[in-house]
């Protein structure tokens, strides 16, 4: 008879699953897909040039200048991008005309560049940026209902992993044990193992994942000194930005200094290739302002600012956060976004995140099994189970495809790419509630593994950025990115021919 | 994967295989002898003077990462640790020998 604390534990743990699970499924698989949003985007980019060893970060500054300097010579604010440490070649330039203080998004104009400062067509897609943000505002729901649900799974996530440690009796005793063959026991062993070593992972991402939208989750944050309303979160995100706020006597334009100088003072005072981005205010007006923001190397968001008048002297330096609060909050949202993260930690938030992905659909297949078992006699709902988490997969699979399948030109191509995600969803999901819950779980782990599989077939035969290519230049993001799809649609293959055998083995 | 992250998940896998060995169940699916109660201690000290020392191989990128990277180590060679015991129960403790002793060398030299 289990204590009475166990017991209820259980229940809770067991009703957070079902009510939480496939949406956190969902944040986890397209959370840890934005580890590598920017590798996806390049991906999603094949008009984009390959990678160029030699080109330095100072010239693709001053060609990104050059650019500016023909194509948007009166506008009141120009930006420079680069982002040197995960996407050496890119170069991306912003304008906007009119009022340098305006805030409304449609006047600001953007161009990718390549290395000369000619500006590439490449085919409208939101590419990598787009599973971030299903990552935190789902799809198809108004922006801040999908933030609270989000918030209100996270929630529910801290209180799960909580429950499940203290129903886990035998925690320490069944540390290393992963039986395999023994049907629900060894589903309940991986969704242990997996929940258990990923455990400090869970906790930070969860908590640090609240942090984000803690203003809206705990509204007087806001509400007590700016009231409520739409234009009152957005003062207050205003004054919490750390740009530094700079005025000073305009210059005489006689005496003003080159942008490219301004480049090589940054470089140094900082070394070279530090750059993330430079934003100039009134350019080649006597008022004009630039700011040098620098990459970042560590978890603190905020990166160091340098801000330069017109004649090239230093007006302004934002050093790092500039009270406890801001520290912490930089802190605790750059572990959870991992920008500044090298190649092997990125894949180790990576392979943490699926793996909790993979316990949490562990655990819906062990909740949905028992459940099927003692209700819901007509309806196949661990079929519907399966289909929703075989298929998402899948569906993401099937981005990938129709970004490459999609044609061009089509009128809001980028909008019909993430729809193929939720039409392939809803097709799997019909296909698994027609078979069996064996047959369905086999047909679908082998057409995941046919969709990730073939997909580096795909892109050899639409575009000029396949294995073929790339693995000669070596371009390893693009190179990777193929790789990684041939490894998951292998990963998948297995999966298949294991469970196809240890069904054999239960049956016969 | 610079040398130090290596050491940290080299260093976190042994340590985590010393803790496997010193309990009964893996050490009979791997037809290893039996031990006495100090022993096990001797096991599981053994276990935490290697993650202690993982620990230290990943403070040498600061803190702040170091600690994501140490905690990142022991989450997948834990995972890694788990899913060899399950397949092959003397390979996961032959292969922790064998990492100890070039860790070892490789220290010394």
């Amino acid at each position: 008879m289990r204590p009475p604390i166990r017991q209820s534990m259980a229940w809770l743990h067991a009703w957070i699953g079902a009510v939480a699970g496939w949406i956190l499924y969902f944040i986890f698989i397209t959370g840890a897909a934005t580890c590598f949003s920017v590798e996806i985007d390049r991906w999603m980019q094949p008009e984009r040039p390959l990678v160029s060893q030699n080109v330095s970060q100072a010239q693709l500054l001053e060609a990104g200048f050059r650019r500016l300097g023909e194509r948007a010579p009166n506008a009141r604010i120009w930006v420079v991008s680069v982002s040197s440490n995960r996407d050496p070649s890119r170069l991306q330039v912003l304008w906007r005309e009119g009022e340098a203080s305006g805030n409304s998004r449609s006047l600001t104009k953007t161009e990718l560049l390549d290395a000369g400062g000619n500006p590439i067509a490449y085919r409208k897609t939101y590419g990598g940026q787009l599973l971030y943000r299903m990552h935190y505002q789902l799809h198809y729901i108004p922006v801040v209902e999908a933030r609270w649900i989000v918030g209100v799974c996270t929630f529910l996530l801290l209180i799960g992993a909580i429950t499940g440690v203290i129903i886990h009796r035998r925690i320490f005793r069944d540390f290393f044990t992963l039986r395999f063959g023994k049907g629900r026991r060894t589903w309940i062993d991986v969704h242990n193992v997996l929940a258990v070593f990923t455990l400090p992972f869970q906790l930070m991402i969860a908590y640090s994942g609240l942090l984000f939208f803690a203003y809206i989750y705990l509204f007087p944050i806001v509400t007590i000194a700016y009231g409520s309303g739409d234009s009152s979160v957005r003062q207050f995100l205003n004054d919490l930005s750390t740009r530094p706020v700079v005025a000073g006597p305009a210059v005489d334009a006689a005496v003003r200094v080159s942008l490219p100088q301004i480049v090589a003072e940054t470089n140094r005072l900082w070394g070279a290739g530090q750059v993330r981005y430079v934003e100039i205010t009134d350019p080649g007006r006597p008022s004009e302002r630039v700011a040098v923001s620098r990459q970042r190397d560590g978890p603190f968001r905020a990166s160091e600012i340098l801000v330069f008048d017109a004649v090239g002297s230093v007006m302004g330096r934002y050093d790092g956060p500039s009270s406890t609060p801001r520290l912490i909050n930089d802190i605790v949202l750059g572990l959870h976004e991992a920008q500044f993260a090298n190649p092997p930690l990125r894949w180790m938030y990576f392979i943490s995140g699926v793996s909790v992905a993979f316990s949490i659909a562990a655990g819906l297949f062990i909740f949905f099994g028992k459940l099927q078992s003692i209700s819901f006699r007509s309806f196949p709902i661990q079929q519907l189970n399966i289909g929703i988490v075989a298929g998402l997969p899948i569906s993401i699979a099937i981005y990938f495809w129709s970004n490459r399948i999609i044609p061009i030109d089509l009128e809001q191509r980028q909008a019909w790419e993430a729809n193929s995600i939720f039409v392939t969803w809803m097709l799997t999901l019909t296909f698994a509630l027609m078979r069996s819950a064996d047959k369905a779980m086999q047909n679908l782990l082998w057409a995941a593994s046919v969709a990730f599989g073939l997909l580096p077939v795909i892109n050899a035969l639409t575009t000029q950025r396949h294995l073929g290519i790339t693995l000669l230049r070596p371009d390893w993001t693009l190179a990777g990115f193929d790789l990684t799809m041939l490894a998951i649609g292998a990963a998948f293959a297995f999966a298949a021919v294991v469970t196809a055998r240890s069904e054999a083995q239960e049956a016969g | 994967m610079s040398p130090a992250l290596i050491a940290t998940f080299l260093l976190c896998y042994t340590g985590l295989a010393l803790f496997a060995a010193s309990m009964n169940r893996h050490r009979d699916a791997a037809g290893l002898v039996k031990i006495n109660r100090f022993g096990d201690y001797l096991l599981k000290a053994g276990g935490v003077l290697l993650i202690t020392l993982s620990m230290r191989a990943s403070a040498q990128f600061g803190w702040v990462i170091g600690i994501v990277q140490w905690l990142g180590s022991v989450t997948l060679a834990g995972l890694a640790l788990t899913v060899i015991l399950s397949i092959w129960p003397r390979a996961a403790f032959v292969l922790a020998v064998v990492v100890l002793s070039i860790l070892l060398v490789v220290w010394a030299v």
